[in-house]
């Protein structure tokens, strides 16, 4: 048996012999390594899962509002479109020397509280996630038809549905809302594979299906917006600047639209999709990177209507500096929780060592160096800290596996149970490296004890 | 006493000349040995009252502190002259000790308390074990206690552990510091019958401190304190 090993068993006897407290002392260092470990992990998955949202997107357009919302609305469909993009302003967007693709989307309608989006089939093949992976069917195909849909993967097997299956869209996002796309039931043309982004919690449909739901059985006026001329009057009634041209409207006796126009805001007000003949945001993609601020700016002066663009990466980072700053806290808090477990576990040492002032004796006695001693002291703290460590990684990875089945649900993001990532090794690294020097003074009582035996002994 | 060297032959056990030990910081010194001799093999009894410096001494012998001044030689080697790590190896090897109480780990079992005396000492590990388990029996400790932890043993049982751990390393001398302080009068008894017994084959010389004057009469020598030491008592 080598010196290690008979340390490392007195060490482990020792502790076996004060185990209550050592239990305790255990508990809140893996209690404490939890939380750090766990914030830690969170937020690299929270950066990179942000950060892998969207790729292959060079701009994002939409009426003007703040970059975050866009983003938000656009890429996580959290919130409230206020103002839309017009069709004619898409295809002048569409028409810019720079511009290759542009996707349209439009919100709105839900399907059992999941979102639906009305988009072109393009979407497929430009919208990319992660490491510009494109989106892949799992099953089937895009929608051709009208009344077709095809389903994110967390959907699908959230609901239960297959190929083929029909279903009903409603207006707005209430489970419980009361006004069903009745007339038009869509069936499963394709299941997408799943993304882990929130792609996975959508459904989608072509724009015309979307045009089709809301035109059909709604007040027969709005066939009338398929005229572009009545439209542009339409979407005026929803830009609140324009209520005072509106009033002006009531004055006309007998205004044969206006009558059917009020029921149309009416019946809109339950619900944020856009009228007909415009959209929430337009994906665009460029020819080059380098075009991307001319175009940009092309959008944000553009005149006819109040537009902004955003480029999903910078905004991506913004979103995750406003989160950011919280998981900083959250960081350093759980720093603050370990340092102090730490430290309880240095006073659990420290008021030990009178009872081990004996023991210490004998082991000197029996001419056991005080780097013997010394040695013992350490390794129990660092056993204390390693059993410690290794339950707080076994317990975050349950958590971990726990918590996905709730964050894919909620947030469309799973979370790696790659939990010894280069940072959190370091920060394993970190944690002994306090251990050891939190230690360092207890262990340096014991020496001093070793140093003193024969002249406390003498005190007898 | 055949087995030993001949250098070790001609030194005795104990050696002490002119020898003074003061605490830091105190101003007179508790202890002032003008010269002492103990033998090899021979087992003496170190009579003393309570703080009349008995255990101070036995600390200085066991080399866990230095004396202040004068020379001091155990079993001919100068111990107040080497280093730390130098005079544990040297306890370790050579010198046994047993306390008044508390002589064992309380975590480890009565076996693992000598095997780990073993560990620090010259015996070794490979034999060691199975003479562990032999002065264990001899001591009347049943196998079965043997793997009992020490806090489980009755004090009795403990110091009887601790005659073992001492000897576990075949010492040439044996430090006792009042070890039936805790025993009540038959265990006493027994168990000094018992400490001759195994020292009897053993070549090892025994200081054995105690403030009972009789406990004295199966000892060859007879020694108080108060004689050995010039220095004036302080309490």
């Amino acid at each position: 048996m080598g010196s290690f090993g008979t340390v490392l068993l007195v060490a482990s006897r020792s502790l076996r012999y004060r185990l209550s407290g050592v239990l305790l002392t255990i508990a809140s260092v893996a209690l404490s390594v939890f939380v750090l470990l766990g914030v830690e992990h969170v937020r690299q998955e929270a950066r990179t899962g942000f950060a892998s949202t969207v790729s292959g997107v060079d701009l994002i357009v939409g009426a003007r509002t703040g970059e975050i919302n866009l983003l938000l609305l656009s890429i996580f469909r959290i919130g409230t479109a206020t103002a839309n993009v017009s069709w004619e302003s898409v295809e002048q967007l569409e028409q810019q020397k720079n511009v290759v693709w542009t996707v349209p989307i439009s919100l709105g309608d839900s399907h059992r509280s999941f979102r639906v989006i009305g988009t072109t089939e393009a979407f497929f093949t430009r919208y990319k996630y992660g490491a510009k992976q494109s989106i892949t069917f799992q099953q089937g195909q895009s929608f051709e038809a009208v009344a077709e849909v095809v389903l994110g993967a967390r959907v699908a097997t959230e609901l239960g549905y297959q190929l083929g299956d029909s279903l009903v869209l409603s207006h707005g996002m209430a489970d419980t809302s009361f006004s069903h796309h009745d007339q038009l039931p869509f069936s499963v043309s394709g299941i997408l594979a799943a993304t882990g982004t929130p792609i996975d919690n959508a459904l989608f449909v072509g724009l015309e299906a979307i045009e089709a739901m809301h035109s059909d059985g709604e007040s027969e006026d709005h066939r009338g917006h398929n005229d572009h001329d009545e439209h542009d009057e339409h979407d005026g009634h929803d830009e609140h600047e324009e209520h005072e041209d509106h009033d002006a409207h009531e004055d006309h006796d007998g205004h044969e639209d206006h009558d059917a126009h009020e029921a149309h805001d009416e019946h809109h007000a339950g619900h944020d999709h856009p009228p007909i003949g415009t959209v929430t945001a337009v994906l665009v993609g460029l020819n080059s990177p380098i075009t991307t601020l001319q175009v940009k700016r092309w959008v944000d002066e553009f005149a006819d209507e109040a537009l902004l663009a955003i480029l999903p990466g910078v905004a991506l980072t913004q979103l995750w500096e406003l989160v950011g700053n919280v998981e900083a806290i959250l960081l350093g808090i759980s720093i603050l929780i370990l340092v102090s477990s730490l430290l309880g576990l240095n006073a659990m040492l420290l008021a030990s060592m009178r009872e081990r002032r004996r023991e210490i004796e004998v082991l000197r006695s029996i001419g056991a160096p005080s780097s013997f001693i010394v040695s013992l002291l350490m390794i129990e703290s660092l056993l204390i800290v390693s059993v410690g460590v290794v339950l707080a990684v076994l317990s975050l990875l349950a958590s971990i596996t726990a918590a996905n089945t709730l964050f894919a649900e909620t947030f469309g993001l799973m979370i790696s149970s790659q939990i010894l990532s280069p940072s959190n090794i370091t920060a394993l690294g970190l944690i002994y490296l306090t251990a050891i020097l939190v230690t360092l003074l207890p262990a340096l009582q014991a020496y001093r004890v070793s140093r003193a035996v024969g002249t406390a002994a003498a005190a007898d | 006493m055949l087995i030993v060297t001949p250098s070790d032959s001609i030194a005795a056990a104990i050696s002490l000349d002119r020898l003074a030990f003061r605490y830091p910081g105190d101003q007179m010194p508790v202890l002032e040995i003008p010269a002492w001799r103990v033998e090899r093999n021979e087992h003496v009894f170190l009579q003393g009252a309570s703080g009349s410096g008995k255990s101070t001494l036995l600390s200085l012998l066991a080399g866990l502190s230095v004396p202040t001044a004068g020379g001091l030689q155990i079993l001919g080697d100068d111990i107040a002259n080497m280093s730390t790590r130098q005079r544990d190896r040297f306890r370790g090897a050579n010198l046994g000790v047993v306390f008044q109480q508390f002589n064992l780990i309380p975590y480890l079992s009565a076996l693992d308390n000598v095997l780990l005396a073993a560990r620090f000492g010259s015996a070794g590990m490979s034999g060691s074990r199975q003479r562990a388990a032999t002065l264990l029996e001899r001591v009347n400790l049943p196998l079965a206690l043997h793997q009992r932890a020490a806090s489980a043993l009755s004090i009795g049982q403990q110091q009887r552990v601790a005659i073992v751990r001492a000897l576990i390393n075949t010492p040439s001398l044996l430090l006792v510091d009042e070890p039936t302080s805790a025993l009540d009068h038959a265990n006493r008894d027994a168990f000094l019958a018992l400490l001759f017994e195994v020292l009897a084959d053993q070549n090892c010389a025994m200081v054995f401190v105690s403030h009972d004057p009789g406990l004295g009469a199966s000892f060859d020598t007879q020694v108080k304190i108060d004689e050995l030491n010039h220095a004036v008592a302080v309490n």
